[in-house]
């Protein structure tokens, strides 16, 4: 009995590894318009990746650039035995741990500061959550949930959510997801289901009930 | 199944990567286990939140930026690839112009490895001399014409210098057969029997070490000039004589004094000895150095130096190394040396042994004014 897919599954679809393959051949020519496809195929998709990772706008905007620019260096070496979006999505993810180390060192540095209020632990837990999302302003209700799901995943240690992020938001295959951490399936699914624990213990203390 | 093990597989149950068996038995489970049925409603319910939650969209500049920052990478790539490759009218040039002056290094370098060996054939030659002029005194009485096998020898010795011209000695030998050539060989016998046995062997010897000081000192000169000029009076060995005579005018000046880089370069390995010849030369005739020589007298008695340097901006000093450690300096307490120094009209004042037994410094250093 599987969960329904949601409708990310038709967009990944559409941008499926097939139509990726005649693009990426062209941009390794040196196709710049071949890869401007490939970017507005699959920006939208890392930007996602990279913000429910870090949980910072800014800071995913600027992540799912270097992505792209560093899939660009390095479109030569890509070799073609992994898709498109793996290897990609494999990009954003090692970005967004650099990026995600800079901000934590960012925010001890700060702290150091003696003129600075007391920094207590769970500041970090309960800074706003990012306002920008012009769909949330819609349904109140929905954002309500969705605020606290995003809370929580916020709330996951990195390697927890990094999974959960590939598997229940991006739809990726266990398969795909041991390649991208570098890690085995067996790993890949404790893992995950020790993620999925925590959010759903989480998820039950913030709504009372699931 | 136990409960904790069935809960555990109830996330993987969710996506369909149990096998058949392991589904069968889970199912059959949650027939029977309300709790794990229950944990199953809400790990799915779960899922469905974190499915729920809607995609952001990215800011609608984004494609437009990142394909300018691709483009300023595409930029520099190319012209990375064109530094390195596109050039090619030009890099050829330069790496033939790199051969060149490889090759003329190590033609360089080998002409500095030379002279060590000159000075090690240095001897034979002297020797050879000596063979023929000291014993003439003493046969001289009861013939007055040297005998055939002196004059023999005399002519393979100028025949051997001939068959090898490379080396300069040789042909400071030849030069000194073509300045005895107007006395007629009676004569030639006559004359080295007056004249005592030592004198005559410091004649060969000066003349020989003037010769070598034109020649043999060049290699350690870098100059192109200086390297034509050996080429060209390679070629021209047969009117060597009068080569010799041009570089006689010109007095010690002729040749470009080495620097001490010179020197150092070319020596082959460290600790660095000087030949036994050299030193032999220099231990010898030590004694015969006066204050007030100038250069070209220092070098018609113990050669041409090792180096050559200014001193103090008043004068310049000659250095004779007889031994050396190391390539960086002139060590004074473990080096053997001689210094000359010359005040600017060019003559001794003051010479210097280093670590050389038996031998005396003469002269004095120069009195410091303030």
């Amino acid at each position: 009995m599987p969960v329904e897919l949601s409708h990310r599954s038709e967009i990944n679809k559409v941008s499926g590894a097939d139509n990726d393959a005649a693009l990426v051949l062209s941009s390794q020519k040196g196709d710049l318009a071949a890869f401007e496809t490939l970017v507005v195929r699959h920006q939208k998709r890392m930007f996602n990746v990279a913000f429910r990772l870090i949980s910072d706008y800014d800071d995913a905007c600027e992540v799912v650039q270097d992505a792209f620019v560093s899939a660009y260096k390095n479109i030569r070496t890509f070799r073609g035995d992994a898709k498109f979006t793996t290897w990609l999505t494999t990009i954003t993810l090692n970005l967004s741990r650099n990026r995600l180390k800079q901000i934590k060192s960012r925010q001890g540095h700060v702290s150091y500061s003696l003129d600075d209020p007391l920094w207590i632990d769970e500041s970090e837990l309960t800074r706003d959550p990012p306002s920008k999302e012009p769909s949330m302003l819609d349904r109140l209700e929905k954002q309500d949930i969705q605020g606290k799901v995003q809370d929580c995943i916020k709330a996951l240690d990195p390697e927890y959510r990094e999974v959960i992020v590939l598997r229940d938001m991006q739809d990726f295959s266990y398969d795909d997801i041991g390649g991208m951490l570098n890690m085995r399936e067996g790993t890949v699914k404790s893992r995950l289901f020790r993620a999925r624990a925590a959010v759903r213990d989480c998820l039950r203390r913030a709504m009372g009930e699931l | 199944m136990d409960h904790n093990i069935i809960r555990h597989k109830l996330s993987e149950y969710i996506d369909w990567t149990v096998s058949a068996a392991e589904k069968t038995e889970i199912e059959s489970h949650l027939k029977t286990c309300e709790k794990c049925s229950n944990a199953l409603t809400e790990l799915k319910k779960t899922i469905e939140h974190v499915k729920s939650v809607d995609e952001i969209e990215p800011p609608a500049w984004i494609t437009q930026k990142i394909m300018a920052k691709v483009r300023a990478e595409a930029e520099e790539k190319k012209t990375i690839f064109q530094r390195l490759f596109f050039p090619l009218a030009v890099k050829l040039p330069v790496q033939v112009v790199a051969v060149l002056f490889l090759t003329i290094t190590a033609y360089y370098v080998y002409q500095n490895i030379n002279p060590a060996d000159r000075y090690a054939e240095a001897p034979r030659v002297a020797t050879a001399k000596k063979e023929v002029s000291a014993p003439a005194p003493g046969k001289d009485k009861g013939a007055p014409v040297p005998k055939k096998d002196t004059l023999d020898k005399m002519q393979s010795s100028t025949q051997r210098s001939k068959q090898v011209p490379q080396a300069p000695e040789y042909k400071a030998l030849d030069m000194k057969q073509e300045y005895e050539k107007p006395a007629p060989p009676t004569l030639e016998g006559k004359a080295a029997t007056s004249a005592p046995a030592i004198p005559a062997e410091r004649q060969m010897l000066s003349t020989k070490d003037t010769a070598m000081g034109k020649q043999a000192v060049a290699p350690h000169a870098p100059a192109p000039a200086m390297m034509q000029e050996q080429a060209v009076s390679r070629r021209e060995e047969s009117a060597g004589v009068i080569r010799h005579r041009e570089l006689k005018h010109k007095g010690a000046d002729a040749f470009r004094e080495p620097s001490f880089i010179d020197f150092v370069r070319s020596i082959k390995a460290f600790p660095y000895k000087a030949p036994s010849v050299k030193r032999g030369l220099i231990l010898k005739e030590y004694k015969e150095l006066f204050i007030g020589m100038n250069k070209q007298e220092v070098i018609a008695i113990i050669g041409s130096p090792d180096y050559a340097d200014t001193y103090r901006h008043k004068g310049s000093y000659w250095a004779y190394v007889l031994s050396m450690r190391a390539p960086k300096f002139i060590d004074p307490l473990t080096d053997q040396y001689l210094f000359i120094f010359f005040e600017l009209e060019g003559k001794t004042y003051w010479i210097v042994p280093n670590n050389i037994q038996s031998v005396e410094q003469k002269g004095k250093p120069p009195i410091e004014k303030n």
